[in-house]
């Protein structure tokens, strides 16, 4: 598994992503995407010699599955990790001790590859993204 | 009247239930009926959820279905749940 992005939830993306972009070395890497799967608004920011990018998840309406989140404050929400194969990576969580929130489904960001939703005792969601391969399009497109 | 005939099965349940819930809720203090559902307790957040429905894979060793995590919003749904996994090893 390899670190791919890092979910932050904020309660405007926009005025969070001009707070971001202040930091050295950050950079918008997509524009504002409906993720459904989400309930959210998201944005990619990447940083200058960092293969791991930063998700910046806003709730997309009253009914979004972020408003806890938001309510709490916002900040860290997710960690995503690429996999080469989702299914067996959902099982090998599974039987570590977490629990599949959400099966393996089109992602919204990333055309042909499909994402997943975990969570341990931790509490901290974990989403899986299958790895990129040749017959794939570019992200965010 | 509606009633509901309740099993030893299902009291133990329940019990069990009882131990879990005051363990991951924290409150040594905590009831629960076959009522208690997420809209009465205010920390039964998505987060206590997985918790809980965990704690309860260890402590029963079955394993819930990626439906049923949702479906569980009640100390009833609870029990039918365990009961039907259990009836399935």
């Amino acid at each position: 598994m390899l670190l791919h992005h890092i979910g932050i939830a904020v309660k405007d993306i926009h005025r969070a992503t001009k707070e971001y972009l202040l930091r050295p070395d950050f950079r918008q890497a997509s524009d504002i995407i409906h993720d459904k799967v989400q309930t959210a608004k998201v944005m990619f920011l990447e940083v200058a010699n960092d293969r791991v990018l930063w998700e910046l998840v806003m709730p997309d309406g009253k009914g979004s599955i972020l408003k806890g989140a938001i309510d709490k404050g916002g900040g860290l929400n997710h960690l995503c990790y690429e996999v080469s194969d989702i299914e067996e990576y959902c099982e090998k969580l599974r039987d570590s001790g977490f629990l599949l929130l959400h099966s393996p489904i089109e992602a919204a960001a990333f055309p042909n590859r499909r994402i997943a939703w975990l969570m341990g005792k931790d509490g901290i969601p974990i989403e899986l993204i299958e790895s990129e391969n040749k017959n794939t399009s570019k992200a965010f497109s | 009247m509606k009633t509901t005939k309740t099993s030893q099965k299902e009291r133990y349940i329940l019990t069990v239930l009882g131990r879990i819930f005051r363990e991951v809720f924290d409150n040594d203090s905590m009831e629960i009926t076959f009522e208690t559902s997420t809209d009465l307790i205010d920390d039964w957040d998505s987060v206590n959820h997985v918790k809980l429905v965990l704690s309860i894979e260890e402590e029963l060793d079955i394993r819930f279905e990626t439906g049923d995590v949702s479906y569980v919003t009640t100390i009833r749904k609870f029990v039918e749940v365990i009961n039907r996994l259990q009836m399935q090893q």
